[in-house]
């Protein structure tokens, strides 16, 4: 009898002290689950805010890249990612899930415009090292131009500038008589001047690789080459040595890291630089033409032309380059997470 | 004689089993008060830093020029579109005084005030004891200086609003918030 009640004290007592642990216990995990919800949450906003990057970064590659994007992973998450508004009021809106938390991030950018330096003449040589062999009808024109060749408004500059004073009496005991007199712009002719500019052309052709549209292995390029339209300019970057010939054309900026060769009826409409670590081989034939600027920049430079080819200065090609590309720069204007 | 010794006998350890009992059931109270006062902490603590952060974050936002106002160790003022309507608010984070909290035994127990133009709210007493503002610059120095400020470190201290064994339990948050519009 008494055996029996020890046994139903005994567990009753057990049971008691069960109870206890268990709600012991789950205080515990709860505990616990206090702290594993506040990494959640933070999970959830650092998927949001990577999201953001993450899509900057592809808009730095698509310079067209809106809508919506959709079920994305990230870090044991998803995400959805909506862009919508003009290139200078941009948002992105990132909403991130991360084991039942949701979060919402948003930023607003806007992309910096493309950056054209101060240019000083229609063709500017920047060397230690300059080598000249200009021949035929060469015609280099500081005069401001239209894009089709009438008068344009600005101000004339300089046909070539080059680093320093005796640079550019070098460039004027080069030059034969006949092209010494094609040699117009500011100054009076030749139009030869120094650079006053402190343009580090080189950083410059990299923000514009970095921000290029369309890119280029070393080759020739004849007719059906199009290196940007007067509708659509854009950012060509040729990673080697080129040649272009035939009908080929273009607008926008050209960047070349490495010699230029133009032939035929080659025509290009903006802003072209060509540069290298040592030599730069600059050889014009044919009738094609610039319209814009050209930059030459290497340990020494070579520039070489014969035929009809023309070096105009054009500030109507330069702002319609300026006005129309994209870089691929943002300026977050805006976070809220 | 035997049957009133099995009594005594079975009094005596029905007692004592009785009084342990008793002592297990005071000492498992004590344990699971002492349980629910650390997990209700925890989450006092989490839904303070919570709040501080959601708000900290967004210094700024939809807004040019310098967006604080006020930076001090006990306060802070600024300016936000904290609720994304395109409408600029102004928010403010202070610590009231204890003598404000009546409703629980612990003595140090504050509100968070948060106003939001103009519009004061202090939610439920959630143990706060203390907060303080540190502010730094892009180099994470210590600044008092407005406009450099670029980050927002934020320290809490957290106490149980109940004594548990006559002591006030207490946790400690510390934060450091980068607002991305400063």
């Amino acid at each position: 009898m008494m055996g029996k009640g020890i046994l139903i004290i005994v567990l009753g007592v057990s049971t008691i002290i069960m109870g206890i642990v268990l709600d012991i216990s789950n205080n515990t995990i709860q505990g616990t689950e206090a702290s594993v919800s506040f990494f959640e949450r933070t999970q959830a906003r650092l998927i949001a805010n990577s999201a953001v990057e993450i899509y900057l970064e592809k808009m730095r590659r698509d310079k067209t890249l809106n809508g919506h994007f959709k079920n994305n992973t990230l870090l044991g998450g998803s995400y959805d990612i909506h862009i919508f508004g003009p290139d200078t009021a941009l948002t992105i809106r990132s909403t991130s899930r991360f084991r039942g938390f949701t979060h919402v991030s948003l930023a607003k950018a806007k992309r910096s415009p493309i950056e054209i330096p101060g240019i000083s003449s229609s063709i500017l040589v920047s060397s230690e090292d300059l080598a000249l062999n200009l021949n035929g009808n060469l015609d280099i024109n500081g005069n401001d131009h239209n894009m089709d060749g009438t008068p344009g408004p600005e101000p004339a500059i300089p046909g070539i500038a080059v680093n320093d004073a005796t640079d550019s009496a070098f460039v004027v005991n080069e030059l034969k008589p006949k092209i010494s007199k094609s040699i117009l712009g500011s100054g009076g002719t030749p139009s030869v001047s120094t650079s006053g500019s402190s343009v580090d052309w080189r950083a410059v052709a990299e923000n514009y690789i970095f921000a290029a549209d369309a890119t280029y292995p070393t080759g020739n390029y004849s007719t059906g080459t199009i290196l940007g339209t007067a509708a659509n300019p854009q950012i060509t970057y040729v990673t080697g040595n080129v040649s272009f010939a035939g009908n080929a054309s273009g607008y926008g900026v050209l960047v070349i890291n490495g010699n230029l060769s133009m032939s035929g009826n080659f025509t290009f409409r903006g802003l072209i630089i060509a540069y290298g670590e040592s030599t730069i081989d600059c050889k014009v034939t044919g009738n094609g033409g610039i319209f814009g600027a050209t930059i030459l920049v290497g340990e020494s430079v070579d520039l070489q032309a014969t035929g009809n080819a023309s070096f105009y200065y054009s500030s109507q090609a330069l702002n319609l380059a300026k006005n129309n590309l994209k870089s691929s720069r943002f300026e977050i204007t805006d976070w809220w997470e | 004689m035997a049957n009133l010794l099995d009594i005594i006998a079975a009094f005596l350890i029905g007692g004592i089993l009785f009084l342990m009992i008793m002592n297990l059931n005071v000492y498992s109270s004590e344990a699971k008060f002492a349980s629910d006062s650390e997990l209700l902490l925890q989450r006092d603590a989490q839904t303070l830093a919570e709040i501080l952060s959601h708000d900290l974050r967004k210094i700024g936002y939809g807004h040019t020029g310098t967006s604080i106002l006020v930076a001090d160790s006990q306060r802070i003022k600024f300016v936000a579109d904290i609720d994304t309507n395109s409408v600029l608010d102004t928010v403010t984070l202070f610590l009231g005084s204890p003598d404000e909290v009546t409703g629980t035994p612990n003595p140090r127990d504050r509100y968070l005030y948060r106003i939001v133009n103009g519009v004061q709210s202090s939610g439920p007493v959630l143990g706060l004891v203390r907060l303080r503002f540190v502010y730094r610059d892009i180099l994470s120095a210590v600044t008092t200086n407005i406009p450099d400020i670029k980050y927002v470190e934020t320290e809490i201290w957290v106490e149980t609003p109940h004594p548990v064994n006559d002591t006030y339990p207490f946790t400690y948050w510390e934060m450091k918030i980068r607002p991305r519009n400063l």
